[in-house]
């Protein structure tokens, strides 16, 4: 639905060149660091922002001679940008008053739609002195009141605490799902992004550097910056020979379809198993104690410091030496070196 | 104690006189054959003075409103170059003496208008503007002189609105106009109406504007006070009118008071930051573009028109006005030399200067360090000159300060205490928020680091309020500058001041003495604009309370 949209302020390429395609009923999350151009993304998308190349369609129809208000679509604004003049009720019905529709049906599509996220009752209370959490539901209702044929979320729980923001993800998910929408849902957050979408894409510097499904990107990330910005630690160059890796760390198995060759590889941080054969060796020089597991910091030498998860009786202290295995499979081979 | 030489001040040359307006007002009752005050409320002549009042007032209101809206939403949502320049050249106007006001519009829109030669040039028979003495030119007059309250008002709080919201409308299905209808507007609509009050109550005490723009159909309770008491000599009419004055400013203060509690609208202030946007597609910078091209029209235009006129003399462009002024006798009939006024008005402004920052650096410091009663009755006793109107202060003076015990009416200090009147709660609306920006941290810190209470105060209060005394002195030099209504009442004729100089000239015929009247109003500008840059040097980015 979005064709090489490209979009500049002054010297900045907000957009550059990007492409995307919403399934009927599907929740997209569009994940990137702050200034990746999400949000222009949306904006583009909504009409509120005019991209200097490409074209937005839907259903095959080109959008952009349809202004904003014509395009039915929603938008949850980060922030909510609720109506601070209107009471609950009236911000959820503006965009059904907005539709023309009479006002007995209006009152019953509030009630219903306020039902779903969760605040009976409240349609009388005046936004501004509603917590965090109510006002992103206010705002969320108002948004798929108008049963907008696609939903699209900026940021929707950025400027909550964090409990709620563990908590609402698959909430918000449900929502969507009942609302039977396509849905995009920006955020810089990758565990919120890969946890609820059917699909995800990674923005960077305007441009679409991932595109997939949360597992698949998980499994093998496209490129080493993406396998950075998820989170993975220990990247490194390595020369592959024979199904084993020789790592800076030490020789480690990979997939034996591999050709042989120079590559990037990420040792992921729950690869490794104490074994007293085991190929790594390291130093302990600093202990994270996490719960359910630990993470050490491991000085290896000539090598960067590596980092490993796992569960471990005793625990061991920085000082320690010790040795470890990796286990088949864990080991991801980057397709570039960028 | 610090508080006491200011009151008594007050009490004397403010609550005194209008304790005697109140008096000549309502003795008229009882002298027989005098017209009482209610003969004069219900006169006819009065109504209709009082109609006139009111509709000139709401009429510039909603066309200074309807102006700067654009101007505000510009300013409040597009980034371009010399925006700050600009906003800062858009209170110019607000600060021009009245009379320079009025001189301006008289150079653009009377018969001696370049747009006329202009006209004449193109083949036009006779003016084709001769806007001096009707409505539109009173109404120019204040959308020129009010049009940066309602910008800066307005568009502070329109760049303070998060642009989402009304995007938010846009999204579910609103046009750009019911967007704006049904949410921007609304948010707007505290800060309209109390730019529209202000500019209903300074248009609505308009003095100098009126009486050198407007004709005698255009006379409002002002212009008629003043006819009364100058023209007719009618005392106890004039009290009556200017008693009716003070009751309805009064009124207005209050509705203005009830409107901006009833109509505050509890939001959450966005950072003004991110919201200026250059303009980037075609129809925004048109929107620039022709608000730009408008405001500076309005606001550049008359200025610029004022200061080729005061160099025209005869057919071509010259000195001749500026050198008139040095020349006693001439076509103006004045018995000194018009420049002379310019010494006379510095003379004045430099006492005004003086009493005005003793008198108004010690009510501030006083208001500012105690918070009792004391210093707020003091507060709001300062600001009812402000509220009162020019006139009847003038009028106050010559009917008050004119017999024993109090005989001052030949006396050159009346017109500096006249000022100082005016100028003082500027000075201390400026100066406290100054002073009370002092944090006790301060002294505390110097305390502990080892200085004296009389060392801390030196060098922690010390230089804030040296630095509060040189802004509120600018203030009250400006303000002496331009002062007209009051001054026109007990100025001595031999001893005039700029503005009232300009007024004579004004009113006499002749090529000569307009060019002249223009010479004096661009000096007069020119001073103001100075003095007024100056008090924004000074003052810095400390906050006040305007």
């Amino acid at each position: 639905m979005v064709e090489g949209v490209s979009l500049r302020y002054g010297e900045l390429q907000v957009l550059d060149a990007i492409d995307l395609t919403v399934a009927d009923g599907e929740l997209v999350t569009v994940l990137g660091p702050s200034g990746s151009g999400k949000s222009t993304l949306l904006r583009v998308i909504a009409g509120l922002a005019i991209p200097d190349r490409g074209s937005v369609h839907w259903d095959g129809h080109d959008l952009a001679r349809i202004p904003v208000h014509e395009r039915g679509f929603g938008l949850m604004f980060q922030d909510f940008a609720l109506f601070p003049h209107r009471d609950v009720f009236e911000n959820v019905a503006f965009g059904l008053r907005m539709q023309g529709r009479d006002s007995v049906r209006i009152a019953a599509r509030v009630r219903e739609v306020l039902e779903l996220v969760g605040l009976r009752k409240m349609e009388t209370r005046t936004v501004t002195r509603l917590s965090g959490g109510e006002q992103q539901r206010v705002a969320l209702a108002r948004a798929i009141a108008p049963s907008p044929r696609l939903l699209m979320l900026d940021e929707p729980l950025g400027s909550l605490d964090r409990d709620l923001r563990e908590r609402l993800p698959l909430q918000l998910r449900d929502i969507v799902r009942a609302i039977g929408a396509s849905a995009i849902y920006v955020t810089h957050d990758q565990e919120e992004a890969l946890g609820i979408a059917d699909r995800t894409i990674i923005l960077r510097e305007g441009r679409v550097v991932a595109d997939g499904a949360p597992d698949r990107l998980w499994a093998q990330p496209p490129s080493e910056w993406v396998a950075r910005f998820l989170g993975f630690r220990n990247v490194s160059p390595a020369l592959i020979r024979d199904g084993r890796a020789a790592t800076p760390w030490g020789s480690v198995p990979v997939d034996g379809s591999v050709p042989d060759g120079e590559y990037r590889v990420v040792l992921r941080t729950t690869a490794f198993v104490p074994d007293p054969a085991g190929t790594v060796r390291g130093l302990v020089t600093a202990r994270l104690f996490r719960g359910d597991h630990v993470r050490l910091e491991l000085a290896v030498e000539g090598a960067p410091a590596l980092e490993v998860e796992a569960r471990w009786d005793p625990l061991p202290a920085p000082g320690d030496r010790l040795r470890l295995r990796v286990e088949p499979g864990s080991v991801v081979v980057l397709p570039d070196s960028g | 104690m610090l508080g006491a030489p200011p009151l008594l001040f007050l009490l004397l040359f403010f609550a005194y006189p209008v304790a005697t307006i109140v008096g000549l007002g309502l003795s008229g009752d009882a002298a027989a054959g005098g017209a009482g005050v209610l003969d004069t409320w219900l006169d006819e002549r009065t109504r209709d003075v009082l109609g006139f009042t009111v509709w000139q007032a709401a009429l510039s209101t909603l066309l200074t409103v309807l102006a700067a809206l654009p101007g505000a939403y510009v300013f409040a949502r597009y980034s371009f170059r010399g925006k700050g320049l600009l906003r800062a050249a858009t209170t110019i106007p607000f600060v021009l003496p009245t009379v320079v006001v009025a001189s301006a519009f008289l150079a653009l829109l009377g018969p001696r208008s370049p747009l006329n030669g202009l006209a004449t040039m193109l083949g036009a028979p006779d003016p084709v503007v001769r806007l001096e003495g009707s409505l539109w030119a009173i109404l120019l007059a204040h959308v020129f002189y009010m049009y940066a309250v309602v910008l800066r008002l307005v568009g502070g709080v329109w760049s303070n609105l998060d642009p989402r919201t009304e995007e938010a409308a846009r999204v579910l299905g609103a046009s750009r106009w019911i967007a704006f209808r049904q949410v921007t507007l609304p948010l707007l609509r505290p800060a309209i109406a109390s730019a529209a009050a202000i500019v209903f109550l300074f248009t609505f005490t308009s003095f100098g504007v009126i009486l050198l723009l407007g004709s005698p159909g255009t006379a409002t309770l002002e212009v008629e006070i003043y006819r009364t008491t100058a023209l007719l000599l009618d005392l106890p009419v004039a009290a009556a009118l200017a008693l009716l004055q003070m009751a309805s400013v009064a009124l207005l203060l209050l509705i203005y008071g009830r409107l901006q509690d009833r109509l505050a609208i509890e939001q959450r202030l966005g950072p003004a930051a991110d919201v200026e946007r250059p303009a980037r597609d075609r129809r925004s910078r048109l929107v620039v573009g022709a608000t730009l091209t408008s405001m500076g029209l309005l606001l550049a235009l008359p200025l610029l028109v004022l200061v080729e006129r005061s160099f025209a003399s005869g057919d071509g462009h010259g000195l001749g006005g500026y050198g008139a002024l040095f020349e006693a006798g001439g076509g103006a009939g004045a018995f000194v030399p018009p420049a002379e006024a310019i010494g006379n008005s510095l003379l004045f402004a430099a006492a005004t200067v003086v009493m005005a920052s003793v008198l108004g650096l010690m009510s501030a410091v006083a208001i500012a360090y105690r918070r009792g009663w004391a210093s707020r009755g003091l507060d709001a006793l300062l600001m009812l000159p402000l509220g009162t109107s020019a006139v009847t202060l003038g009028f106050g003076f010559i009917v008050a300060l004119d017999e024993p015990p109090l005989d001052l009416r030949t006396s050159v200090l009346l017109i500096p205490i006249a000022h100082t009147l005016v100028a003082m709660p500027f000075v201390v609306r400026a100066t406290v928020p100054l002073i009370r920006a002092i944090q006790p941290r301060l002294r505390e810190a110097a305390a502990v680091l080892g200085a004296s209470p009389r060392r801390t105060w030196l060098e922690v209060d010390g230089p804030v309020i040296s630095r509060a005394a040189l802004v509120g002195g600018g203030f009250a030099f400006a303000v002496s500058l331009g002062e007209f209504g009051a001054t026109l009442f007990i100025a001595r004729p031999d001893v005039p001041t700029v503005p009232i100089a300009i007024f004579r000239l004004l009113g006499q015929p002749g090529a000569l003495n307009f060019a002249q009247a223009m010479a004096m109003s661009t000096i007069l500008m020119v001073l103001t604009a100075v003095s007024v840059l100056l008090i924004e040097r000074w003052r810095g980015h400390a906050a006040t309370a305007f």
